[in-house]
């Protein structure tokens, strides 16, 4: 009960102080304690001591305060190692399960950084590691390691040093309100598309122009973010290297095709597995679709932010 | 995977290094751990060296707790219950040389050299001096280095560097706690090494031994007072014989028996610092009583210590003479006692005298006349002598001799004739060492004379060697011109043999003062030196003071360190980094969020006053950072000028 209550003010403690994308290490948010090698190292000099008292030697008493100065400075060194270095999350990668989520992070400083590592508190994974640090350009990765599909917040990351001598603990954390997915794992199947069944008034008008709506091509539009990669006029790019989108009519009232959830077979997870593999598989050969989950329906589209919901859908249903 | 070749790479490397550090530390201590046990070290070591170059297989844990076994086997039989401390470090280097074996992860190699800081300082249980000082700190360093270089998996010189400044920073510290730190008295009794193997020998046997072996170690130093009572010869008494056995002179019954005399002072009292020795008997000029804790006196006016030390003993005297005018009639018998039927030439001799003579004096003249007219001859190097009657063959036959044979056979005269007499061995002489105002007692001093009682009087000193080799006399024997070359070739190889050459006695004579204050100021630095010291610092207030001047320095010395490390991590930023980390101050949002020209937009939001210098400090702020061209001095100026202004009117 009382450790419930100790946790829980710790936890808040940590949610007030840490919460953040970015974090700069500074007296208010660094922990130093000595490890316990250190304690060991204690232990030993404690030993020396006695050894030193006893036989009224000066060298041995000398070497016994010589470990404690080095465990006490060592405290400093540890601390003003991370003191004044930025720790910045820059992205949590979605994946698929299976594959590792990747967290980004970026280490500014302006001095080296010695025996850094950061790991997730809250998720399986493996942590970074760098033994020294300097200011550096390149992103390191956490990975997480999920052992389930769905969404995910990003949690606690805890960044730890051990330096000088590992006789020390020195730690932080950053608390990120991040969210990343992790999808079900794509299941190869027979792509099936349905026509749109259960019809809304929008839907029939849709199936009213599906006769037309077999690509009547119409012309080229400049590509704009988002838009779905199938249809670039790759012809025109290598040409003229500008990004062209063919735009067909009809377009807009496209057809409904539909992958349905409740039209598959299998368990639950195995449907949705094999919706996983059919959106990427629509996606590549450029339809445009509906998805239909027990969650929810996402309307028709063909663009990578749609596939990319529908993913998330899959994750989260 | 290339990191982790890396780890086994540093690993092996530094393990390597630790199994020749723990194998040169056993070689040097051969005479303590014993020759059976050394052998072993070395043959891990090479086992160690051989796995290194891949000659041979890492051994597998059962072959290592076989090893264990055979090495705790090894120390066991050659040491024993009796060498508790020798066995104990031996079976802790045995250990740690066995572990060097299998170690191979980080935290196995972490554990080891945090485990080194214990062992190595075991060294200084058997020697104390500079040298094992400066060797033993080297390896502590080099420990650290290591520690470091396995912990943070970078190579041995780096990690080197950064641990000296570590090292170097806490030495002080460590140095300030020694002087200051009030000295406990030790918990409880340990059993000391006994390391030292040079010393008087509790018995003398001259005749048994047909070369005298010196040794130029020291054996104590005495800073004697500049005070009457204190001129040459220096006849320094150790151990008192007073049974004769027919071949050696065997040490009194009551050397280690209490005082039960009277005395009364007679100078001021002197500072003898003796070197480790084999036995306990310490030396005293003349008669004395000690004026330190821990110090013993026996029967005879000599001090000596309750147990072995290893390491330097520094020990005061107050020299008093003994009221010994009576003497009970057991001590007569004891000091008269001869064994029979040996030696009757000497004993018709002392027998003539003793006709001849009335008194003790006269009977000593004519002992010297004997001695002086017979063609006795001092040697370092005198026959040996097999016979029963071994006083004989000296007096009679080779008449060559060093101490021990003229005063064995001067003490066996007189007892002959009735005159109790005894035999005391200890130190001859001392080498003045004139900067530092200290006698220095070499082994090689060592000498052996006679004490004779005359009733009514008391206990006198005669040194027959006085009367063959006078100069003896007059200082150490490494002044004696006549010895000089045959006590050169005792000495063997030694700085002292070459005192000719005038640059090696020069250096000679440093590293000896410099061994001086050590052992004075470092290794006997105890509780009353620490507390005359303390008074000098502190005044008379020293109970509370010094610890708490401990506590105040760490405060003190880790406050300053922290503030400065501080304000070199703030001054480290630019300028404009820092005036704008100021900005960042002002506002009150989440500002590190934004980046510096939201910040700005948001300062002149809210103080529009100020936005024409906003402007400015953004436009300069924007050159330094994002175009990364210095400011020119004009432009830093303005910078600060901004600041002020800026702030100014924020408030």
């Amino acid at each position: 009960m009382r450790e419930a209550i100790y946790k829980s003010w710790i936890d808040k403690l940590i949610a007030k102080k840490h919460s953040a994308n970015t974090i700069t290490f500074t007296h208010n948010n660094i922990y130093v304690m000595p490890s316990f090698l250190g304690l060991c190292f204690l232990g030993f000099a404690l030993l020396n001591f006695i050894i030193g008292i006893n036989y009224q030697n000066n060298l041995i008493l000398g070497v016994a305060y010589l470990m404690l100065m080095l465990q006490i400075s060592s405290l400093f060194y540890g601390y003003f190692n991370l003191h004044g270095a930025k720790l910045e999350l820059l992205d949590i990668t979605s994946n698929f399960f299976g594959n590792h989520n990747e967290c980004k992070f970026k280490v500014y400083s302006s001095k080296p950084v010695y025996s850094l590592s950061v790991l997730s508190a809250d998720w399986d994974g493996y942590g970074f590691e760098q033994e020294n640090l300097a200011d550096s350009s390149s992103a390191h990765l956490v990975r997480l390691n999920q052992k389930k599909r769905g969404k995910y917040s990003g949690g606690k990351f805890k960044i730890h040093s051990n330096y000088p001598f590992g006789l020390v603990n020195v730690w932080s954390y950053l608390l990120t309100d991040k969210s990343f997915f992790t999808y079900p794992a794509p299941h190869k199947c027979e792509l099936s598309l349905h026509e749109s069944v259960n019809m809304s008034d929008n839907d029939t008008e849709l199936l009213a122009n599906k006769s037309d709506s077999l690509d009547e091509f119409s012309g080229l539009k400049p590509y704009q973010k988002g838009m779905s990669r199938n249809r670039i006029s790759w012809r025109h790019f290598a040409k003229n290297q500008e990004l062209l989108v063919k735009d067909y009519v009809g377009d807009s009232h496209g057809v409904s095709l539909v992958l349905d959830f409740n039209l598959m077979e299998g368990t639950k997870e195995s449907r949705l597995s094999q919706l996983c593999f059919q959106v990427l598989e629509a996606d590549r050969l450029g339809y445009e679709f509906a998805l239909n989950l027990p969650n929810g329906y996402t309307p028709p589209s063909d663009t990578e932010a749609h596939v990319v919901k529908c993913l998330e859908n899959l994750s989260e249903c | 995977m290339s990191a982790k070749a890396n780890v086994k790479e540093l690993v092996r490397q530094n393990t390597l290094i630790t199994s020749f550090a723990y194998c040169g530390l056993s070689l040097l201590l051969v005479q303590s751990l014993g020759y059976v046990f050394c052998v072993s070290i070395l043959l891990i070591c090479i086992f160690k060296i051989s796995t290194s170059v891949d000659a041979v297989k890492y051994p597998s844990k059962l072959v290592v707790n076989l090893l264990a076994i055979t090495v705790i086997v090894v120390v066991f039989l050659s040491l024993g219950f009796n060498q508790a401390i020798e066995m104990f470090v031996a079976m802790l280097f045995g250990a740690c040389s066995l572990k060097m074996l299998n170690v191979s992860t980080t935290k196995q190699a972490q554990a080891v050299y945090i485990l080194n800081f214990f062992t190595y300082p075991c060294f200084y249980l058997f020697s104390q001096n500079i040298l094992s000082f400066l060797l033993v700190a080297a390896l502590l360093l080099l420990n650290l280095g290591q520690l470091f270089s396995v912990t943070h998996r970078v190579p041995l010189k780096v990690s080197i560097n950064s641990s000296v400044r570590k090292f170097v920073f806490s030495l002080p510290l460590a140095i300030a706690m020694v002087v200051l730190v009030p000295k406990l008295p030790p918990f409880w009794q340990l059993p000391s090494a006994k390391n030292a193997s040079t010393g008087l020998s509790e018995n003398v046997d001259p005749f048994q031994i047909s070369e005298l072996s010196r040794s130029s170690e020291l054996a104590f130093r005495a800073l004697l007072p500049d005070a009457n009572g204190f001129e040459p010869p220096f006849y320094w008494r150790a151990i008192v014989h007073d049974r004769f056995d027919g071949k050696k002179w065997v040490m009194s019954d009551l050397q280690n028996r209490f005082l039960s005399k009277t005395y009364e002072p007679t100078a001021a009292n002197y500072t003898v610092i003796a070197s480790p020795s084999n036995t306990r008997w310490l030396y005293t000029l003349d008669e004395g009583i000690p004026a330190s804790k821990g110090i013993r006196v026996n029967y005879f006016g000599m001090v000596y210590q309750r147990h072995l030390s290893n390491k330097p003993t520094q020990y005061e005297v107050s020299p008093v003479k003994l009221d010994d005018a009576r003497m009970s009639r057991w001590e007569y018998n004891l000091n008269t006692a001869l064994p029979s039927d040996i030696n009757p030439k000497a004993i018709a001799l002392a027998k003539e005298w003793d006709a001849q003579t009335s008194s003790t004096q006269a009977f000593i003249a004519k002992m010297e006349s004997f001695y002086t007219t017979q063609n006795f001859e001092y040697s370092l190097t005198p026959p040996r002598i097999n016979s029963k009657d071994t006083i004989d063959a000296f007096l009679f036959g080779s008449k060559v001799g060093f101490c021990g044979h003229f005063a064995s056979s001067a003490a066996f005269l007189m007892r002959t004739a009735g005159i109790p007499t005894r035999l005391v061995s200890g130190y001859l002489g001392g080498q003045l060492n004139e900067e530092s105002n200290y006698y220095a007692v070499y082994q090689y001093d060592a000498h052996a004379w006679v004490e004779y009682y005359v009733p009514q009087v008391g206990w006198q000193r005669l040194d027959p060697t006085a009367w063959v080799s006078p100069q003896r006399m007059l200082g150490s024997l490494a002044d004696l011109q006549d010895l000089e070359d045959e006590f050169k070739d005792n000495l063997g190889l030694s700085l002292q043999a070459f005192s000719n050459f005038a640059a090696v006695n020069w250096l000679r004579l440093q590293l000896e003062q410099l061994d001086f204050h050590w052992t004075r100021w470092v290794l006997n630095f105890d509780d009353k030196k620490q507390s005359s010291l303390l008074e000098m610092l502190f005044g008379n207030k020293h109970k509370f003071l010094p610890a708490l001047s401990v506590i105040l320095l760490l405060v003190i010395v880790f406050g300053c360190w922290f503030a400065y490390l501080n304000l070199r991590t703030r001054f480290n930023d630019p300028k404009e980094v820092r005036i704008y980390k100021k900005l960042m101050m002002l506002s009150d949002e989440k500002s590190d969020k934004l980046t510096p020209k939201q910040l700005c937009e948001n300062l002149k939001v809210k103080w529009p006053s100020a936005s024409k210098e906003l402007d400015e400090f953004y436009s300069l702020f924007e050159i330094a950072r994002f175009h990364m061209r210095p400011l020119s001095a004009k432009q830093s100026r303005r910078l600060s000028q901004l600041n002020k202004q800026i702030i100014k009117k924020a408030k």
